[in-house]
Formats: C-alpha cells, structure tokens, sequence
C-alpha cells in the first residue's frame, strides 16, 4: 500500500459517519483488500472467511453489541479506537514521521547539558511521585538511545557509534549521568516491585519491556562516573561555575546510585549519613540549576509508540523543579529517618513507630515505605534479627503473659507427650502460627497508601474477630496444662473467672484496629457533618470498651505479679516483665481515656449543633437513617464482640433527648477537660513509658496536636453555651458553625467545629 | 467514571427541558451529541465501545435532558445494574457510570434530574443498591448526591488518570436483609 493510500484511508474514517449502518466493509480500500497472510503452522489452514465475515457483519445493527458474558467494563475501556489520536498511537498528521529526527552527533553546550541533566531529574521525580517511566525519563532521547537496543557493557553506550574514539567531554557527563540515573531507577523499582504496594495507585513499576541496564555492574557505572568526575576535573576549557555545576551533578548521581545500593542493606550503620550526605548536595544542585539552558527538542512524546504499552502515548508529565527538589529533599529526609526503625526497643514501640512514620506529612514516598516494608519483613526475619516469634513473644509478655510459663522456651525441649509442658509448647506454637500472619497485617496495613490503611484494616478486623474465637478456644484447652485457678468473687460473678490470655490480647487489638478505622474515617473526610455526633460517640465506646477491657487485663497480670512476689526465688528480671506488662496496660489505659473524653465531649458538641440546627442534614429523599447506618457501619457488621449497636439504640444514646441542651455543654465541657489533662499527663511521659521509643519526636508531636485541637473543643463549646444563654425567646443562638476541611485542623483525627458569632 | 464539572456562565432556557429515556434506536441521532458532551470533561477520551457496552446493554437506565425547541443534547446520565458478586451477599448494583451536563445549563437541578430519574429505573427494576466514584474535589457533584442521599463509603487514592483520588459514593436502597441480589426482569 502506497503511502497516499494511507492518507486516503485516514481521511475516510474522520469522515466515517457511525450511524452510517449498511456499507461495504471493505470500501474503504481503493483497490482489493490484502492477500491473506501466508500462515506456516503445523496444523493451522488459512482460508479466507472475508466474504463470511463481511456477510456476518451485515446482519449486525450499528451499535449491536457483541461480546461474551465474561466481558467487563474493565475490559471495555482498555478498548481503542483506531486512527483517533488520542487512543491510536501510530496515527500521524499530515507529514508527520514516525520516529523524531534527532542529531546525536550535534555538540551540546555544556549549559545544555546541565539544562537536560535537570529535566531529567524533574522527570525522575515525577516517576516517583507516581507516573510512569513512559512519560517522563523514558521521554528523553538520550535514555531512549541508551537502553535501545539493551547494553551489555559501558562500551555500548555511546550516544552515536562515531563517538567511540573521540567523545566530546560534554556527551560523556551526559552519558555518565544517564548511566547513573537508570541504574538508581533499576534499584528503586525492584525495591518497590519486592514489597506491598498499588501498581499505578501507587506507582508505576511497568518498564514498558525495557531493561534498566541489568546488564551492566553496578560497579562499573560507578567507576564510569568516578572517572568521568576526573575528566571533568582536568578540563581547563570551561567556566568555573559551569565545572563547578557539572561536578556536583555527577557527584550527586553517584551518591544517589551508591545510597539506594546500600539501602537495601538492613546492617549497615551508614545508612543515615548516606542519606543526609545525599540531601546536602540538593541546595547546590538547585541553585546552580540557573546556569542551565533547556534542550526541549531532546525530550519527545513520540518514544512511547516504540515501548511496549497498551495504552496509547499520553503527554509528557511536567513537574516544576520546585515540587521536584521538595520531593527529593522529603525523600531523603524520610529515608533517613525509616532506618530508625532498625534500632528495635521494644513491639510496642516498634508499632508505634510505623504507624507514626506513616502519618508524617505529606506520607513518605512509595519508595521510602517500601524500604521501611523491607526493613521490616524481609525474608520473614523482622528489622533484619529477630524472628517473628521473638516479636510475638515479646507484644504477648508486655500485655496478657508476663514472665509466664506459656512463653517458657524450654518448653519446646520436652518431648514427652504427657508432660503438659510439651502440651503447651505445642498449643502456643499453634496459636503463633494462626496469629503471626495477622499481627503482621497490621503493620504491613499501616505502610500503605492513607486510604488503603483504612480500606485494608477494614477487611482485616473480620479476621481478627475470627481470630479471637479460635484463640478461645486454645485459651480453654491450656488451662488444663497451665492449672490456672480462676478468680472466684461472687461479687462480680457466680462463675470462676479465667484470664483468658491469648483471646484477650486478640480483642485488644482488635478493639485498637476498630478505633482507627474510625479515626482514619476523620482523616479521610469520610463522614458528612450530620455524621459527626455518631461516629464520635462510637468512637468514645470503642476506647471505653477497651479502657474495660484493659482494667481486666491488669487485674490478672497484678495477680500474677502478686503470686511471683512471695516466691523468695524470683529474680529481678522477672519482677521487670510484670512491671513492663503493666506499665504498658497503664499506658493504653491513660490513652484510651483521654481518647473516650475526647471523643465523648465531640459527640455531645455536634449533638447540640444538630439541634440548634446549626449543622442541617440534607433532605435525602432516596435514603432513610437506617439504610445509611448500614453503609456507615458495614465493617463492623460482621464483629461478633463488641456486638454492634441496633441503629435505634445509637440514635437514643447520641440524641440524648431527655437532656437539655445546656446539660449536654456542661457535660462536653468536662469531659473535654478531663481529656486535657489525661493528654497533657501524657505528653509528659517518657519514651519509655509511651512506648514510642525511636520515635519520641513524633510521638510528642502528635500528642500536642491532640491538645490543642482538646482546648480548640473548649473553646468552641464554651461559645455555644455562651449563646445558647444568651439566646432570645425565640431560642436561635445568634453564631454559625464551620467544620474545617481535615487537614486545617490542629489533628486529622479530631474534627473540632469553628463557632463564628453572626448579627 | 466521569464526574461532571463545576459550572459555568449561564445560557437562557426559554421554557421547560424535556428528558427523555434512551433506547437502541436513538442511536444515529444522539449518541455522537452524548460523545461530545461527555469527552468535554475528559483529559482523555473513552472509545466509543464504551458507551455501546453501556447504551447497549442499558439504554433504560440512560436518560437525556433536551433543549425544549432546537435538537439540542443539554445532560446526560449513563448507568448500569448487574448482581455484584464479590463479596456475600450477593446484590443488585446499580453504577451511575457518566453524567454531564452542557456548562451553560448548570446550576438548575438539570443532573439532579437525571440521576433521580435513573434511580427511579433502578428502582423499578429491583436494585438493591447504587454506587459511583466522584472526583475529590468536585464538590457540587459530592453535594448533588449526598443531598439524595448517598453516602462516602471510602476514598480511593489516585483513582483517575490525572492522579487525583475519588470517593466511592453508596446509596442503599433496601435493608441489608432484604437485599436479594435478582431484579425484576
């Protein structure tokens, strides 16, 4: 076919009316339709159905649909339309080529090649903050030239074969640079493709078919830099500030390739002065960036038609050197703070930890949370020492089993089947192997994306509802063999009360889980105003039912510690494991109820809003308030414990009709106070003593975010009342309510209204 | 899918709308006005398989506001209904997939319209729930629904292409028990 033909028949298809309905399939073609292709096949004949198919076709109405029942919506947007340019990557204009026209022969300027050595940094930013390499690195010509076709020694990477033996010095940064910067994207992208994460949510691992210079050494690269930094050294020929430029750049891609080589290491001691290292090199880097001048020619959209994609080429991402260099800046600051996590104090802790690292803002890069994944679980060895059962082990002492005998390791050393140690050693071993994989869920959850976390722990808490019956069960057939005595105190029942250990520590959890599912729901802009008032009175039941729940904890652990103290041999390690267990029940309690007042005051405060009509809830007419209670509360529908509350229930509990509306203020007022205090007792305690040991910092942040938004909530209800009192006859208290978007708040998880005094 | 856009300068509308249900055989006249009009909104362009793999399959739960004089396409609402298996029970889902209107012909309750009457179809046919995903920032879209009654299930993080995050959007329309996952046929 002619290359007018193909013109003809792009012409004929923008003019291709589709409700044109019965027309000959093949009139597009001036001549006869091509001849079939020759297939050579063991078993395949090739004949020509062009009459069938043109027939079949006939019979169909324009707009018929013909698909298998399996097709999906999925499916049928992955669909393109050939020769619209927006879906058809091979649709040309009018005298448009299909590859660029590009001279890689032509000296470049050294400005120039600071110029595209920049952009080039901007599109790898870009990458990380989520696009994929197709429209950004993978833009430029140069990278283009490079891994196309894949390279398998430095010596195959000259930008023109003619440069073999006289490379200009300017080519020779650019390619080193170049070099550098596919290898530090090959170790990002295994780092991020090993762990957890969202492919395209998160981030793009899709190399389009491409290698990223897996054949060539690692050290090789670097060398290749290192001795290019010497050439540039020598050179006598450019401008000072021009060499000074070029060297921090090939300075800085070496560092960046050496660091994120190293930080896979989960050893190494050097890891956060790699990264500082790497961020003092940013405020040179981009103050020099000036010196540059732009080649926007080296940078084409049409590379994507020659990457392996199904989707259609998409314009090149721009991201600002600004918001480039602040990501980088976050990055290396982030990383440098992730390692922390390999310094391990205690589970508690290191949980805290994480969870803490995950709320920094803006959250860590895709990049640096798959590290802290790395550090965490790689090879199922937790930050790199310890066994899983070492961090199990240690999380059910610090809570429901201090220094107790169903943690005895020796335990395992028995073989005698009778022996009611082996029976121990062998139920405690089922357990862990029921519970690990949910334990690590959470702290896998907690590193995703914001949204995710609270989409995933809502599919989790259903396991560990399940999980709290099953250790129920070991709970029950353990007694035999640990002969615990029950409490029997007819006072608080007529049956003997068990500790129930390891259910028990399952239910705390699961109770801490149910908490930040609601909690994230603040962050997340989840609930509508009207909402408020509800989601926090759940929010103060589930703290309450775990401050309950806690108090039953340490009860039997203060037995315990109780029971170990008469024993004359009982060493002062041991008395530390009961000190440590209830430290930490102490701890959560403290928690828990500054969380419940917190909450409870909230709750009262957006009731009175709702009825002084301040908040309104919208009309609704396809909806009624069970039918949304539904929806609203659907994760928790499947827990068995806490039942969850009949919506008629929950309406009186939150409305509290039979109480007026100055009563529901005084009451929100003490209870905010009494959250004041319990948060700043708090805020005052240790690193040890909040369990937040290796992230303090964060921790003590986090808590003085809390109080502030606790006297914010002071204020605004004491405002309220103030208008309430002085309301007129006819009871409208003369302010307006605004509820601040989440993250203008003192603290994502505490939506505090904003009282404004109107004429 | 495709949220609609914030509004813009108004154009005058003589008399009332009229809106009209979609069916197969309206194709040839309308389908490349709801093309158009849908594609406004996009960065990039759904094939036009898409609109046949709903209009084909849904046409009546497809509903088109029109000028009341000239021939002129003002709003459109694309939907589907199917029983979603993932998760147990099964149930009847309705998926509100696309809706638009003409920038000069907002702010009249013209989309409210449209989606109260493709709820009305569901409705009809026995769906037990309706579901959508909205733009973060699209905040006349969020309030068009929340103010029927739908509720933010959960935030999806950079949903669209352009790399901003979506909220799912649920509306019941039965208890959960009574929820059977088949419709009136």
């Amino acid at each position: 076919m002619s290359g007018n033909g193909f013109d003809a028949i792009s012409q004929d298809i923008a003019n291709l009316d589709i409700n044109d309905g019965a027309r000959d399939p093949f009139a597009m073609w001036d001549t006869a339709p091509p001849p079939a292709p020759k297939l050579k096949s063991k078993g395949v004949i090739a004949m020509d159905i062009t009459e069938q198919f043109g027939n079949a076709a006939r019979q169909l109405d324009v707009g018929q649909l013909v698909k298998d029942p399996y097709f999906t919506l999925f499916e049928s947007v992955g669909a393109l339309e050939i020769m619209d340019r927006k879906m058809d990557s091979g649709c040309l204009e009018p005298g448009e080529t299909m590859e660029d026209q590009y001279d890689f022969n032509q000296e470049l300027l050294p400005e120039e090649i600071i110029g595209i050595i920049d952009q080039l940094l901007c599109h790898e930013m870009a990458w990380h903050m989520g696009h994929p390499l197709a429209q950004t690195i993978f833009t430029s010509l140069y990278i283009d030239k490079l891994l196309s076709p894949s390279p398998i020694s430095i010596q195959q990477t000259h930008f023109d074969s003619r440069h073999s033996f006289d490379e200009p010095l300017t080519l020779r940064i650019l390619r080193a640079y170049c070099l550098g910067l596919i290898k530090t994207c090959f170790y990002v992208n295994s780092r991020v493709k090993t762990e957890h994460f969202y492919e395209e949510e998160d981030f793009v691992t899709h190399t389009f078919n491409r290698s990223l210079l897996e054949g060539i050494e690692h050290n090789d690269i670097f060398q290749f830099l290192d001795e290019t930094t010497k050439l540039l050294a020598e050179s006598e020929t450019l401008p000072l500030d021009i060499k000074r430029a070029l060297d921090c750049r090939l300075q800085f891609r070496a560092q960046f390739l050496n660091t994120v080589e190293l930080a896979d290491s989960r050893t190494s001691d050097s890891l956060v002065k790699q990264w500082t290292t790497l961020g003092d090199f940013l405020p040179y880097l981009n103050s020099s960036s000036k010196l540059g001048k732009s080649v926007p020619t080296s940078f084409s959209v049409k590379i994507q038609r020659k990457l392996a994609s199904t989707v259609p080429p998409r314009p090149i991402v721009q991201v600002s050197q600004e918001a480039a260099f602040d990501h980088l800046e976050r990055l290396c600051r982030d990383a440098a703070v992730a390692v922390e996590v390999l310094t391990y104090y205690d589970s508690h802790s290191l949980m805290t930890f994480v969870l803490l690292f995950q709320a920094r803002k803006p959250q860590p890069s895709v990049y640096v949370r798959t590290l802290l994944q790395h550090y965490l679980f790689a090879d199922m060895v937790i930050l790199g020492t310890k066994s899983i059962r070492h961090i199990l082990d240690d999380d059910l002492a610090a809570t429901v089993l201090p220094n107790d005998q169903l943690l005895d390791r020796d335990n395992d050393e028995i073989e005698v089947p009778n022996d009611p140690r082996h029976q121990m050693s062998v139920r405690m071993e089922t357990f862990r192997a029921r519970a690990a994989g949910s334990y690590l869920d959470i702290l896998r959850t907690i590193c995703q994306n914001r949204c995710r976390i609270r989409r995933g722990l809502c599919h989790t808490i259903a396991d560990w509802d399940n999980l709290q019956l099953d250790s129920e069960e070991l709970d029950v057939e353990l007694r035999v063999f640990t002969g615990e005595k029950p409490i029997v105190d007819p006072e608080i029942s007529t049956d003997p009360i068990y500790s129930f250990p390891l259910s028990s520590w399952a239910y705390f959890y699961k109770l801490k889980q149910m908490e930040w599912i609601v909690q994230m729901g603040f962050e997340l802009e989840t609930y509508q105003p009207d909402e408020l008032a509800g989601m926090y009175w759940y929010l103060q039941y589930l703290a309450k039912t775990r401050s309950r729940h806690l108090e039953r904890i340490r009860g039997f652990d203060m037995r315990s510690f109780a029971a170990a103290r008469k024993n004359p041999k009982a060493t002062a390690d041991k008395m530390r494991a009961y000190l440590n267990a209830i430290s930490f029940i102490n701890f959560s309690t403290m928690e828990a109820s500054a969380t419940y007042g917190f909450a409870g005051a909230l709750s009262c405060l957006f009731t009175v809003l709702g009825r002084l009509s301040l908040i309104k809830a919208p009309p609704r007419p396809y909806s009624d308030d069970t039918m949304r209670y539904e929806v609203r509360m659907k994760p928790f529908s499947c827990i068995g414990l806490p039942e969850l509350i009949p919506f008629d229930e929950l309406t009186k509990v939150v409305v509290q009709p039979e109480e007026s509306t100055i009563d529901l203020l005084k009451f929100a007022a003490e209870s905010a106070m009494g959250a004041k205090k319990g948060l700043e007792v708090l805020s005052k305690l240790s690193a040890k003593g909040a369990y937040c040991q290796g992230s303090h910092d964060s921790w003590l942040n986090n808590i003085k975010a809390c109080l502030k938004a606790c006297i914010f909530t002071s204020i605004t209800i004491a405002s309220v009342k103030k208008a309430v009192e002085a309301a007129g006859k006819d009871g409208k208290p003369k302010i307006k309510v605004e509820i601040p978007p989440s993250e203008k708040g003192y603290h994502d998880w505490w939506v505090v209204p904003k009282v404004i005094p109107v004429p | 899918m495709a949220g609609e856009a914030e509004g813009s300068k108004a154009a005058e509308l003589p008399a009332e709308l009229r809106y009209m249900q979609y069916e197969h055989a309206l194709e040839k006249q309308y389908l490349p006005a709801i093309r158009a009009l849908i594609s406004k909104d996009l960065s990039e362009p759904y094939s036009i398989y898409v609109y046949r793999y709903f209009l084909y399959q849904w046409g009546d739960l497809c509903f088109m506001a029109l000028h009341p004089e000239k021939p002129l396409l003002i709003g459109i609402i694309i939907c589907k209904l199917e029983t979603h298996q993932s998760h147990s029970p099964p149930t009847l889902r309705g998926y509100i997939a696309m809706l638009a209107t003409s920038s000069s012909y907002r702010n009249r309750g013209i989309a409210t319209t449209l989606v109260r009457k493709a709820i009305d179809a569901m409705i009809e046919r026995g769906a037990d729930e309706v579901v959508l995903e909205t733009e973060e920032n699209n905040i006349p879209a969020m309030k068009l629904y929340e103010r029927l009654g739908f509720i933010r299930s959960k935030k999806l993080h950079r949903y669209y292409l352009n790399g901003s995050s979506a909220y799912r959007l649920v509306l019941h329309l039965k208890r959960t028990v009574e929820m059977t996952g088949e419709g009136v046929v």
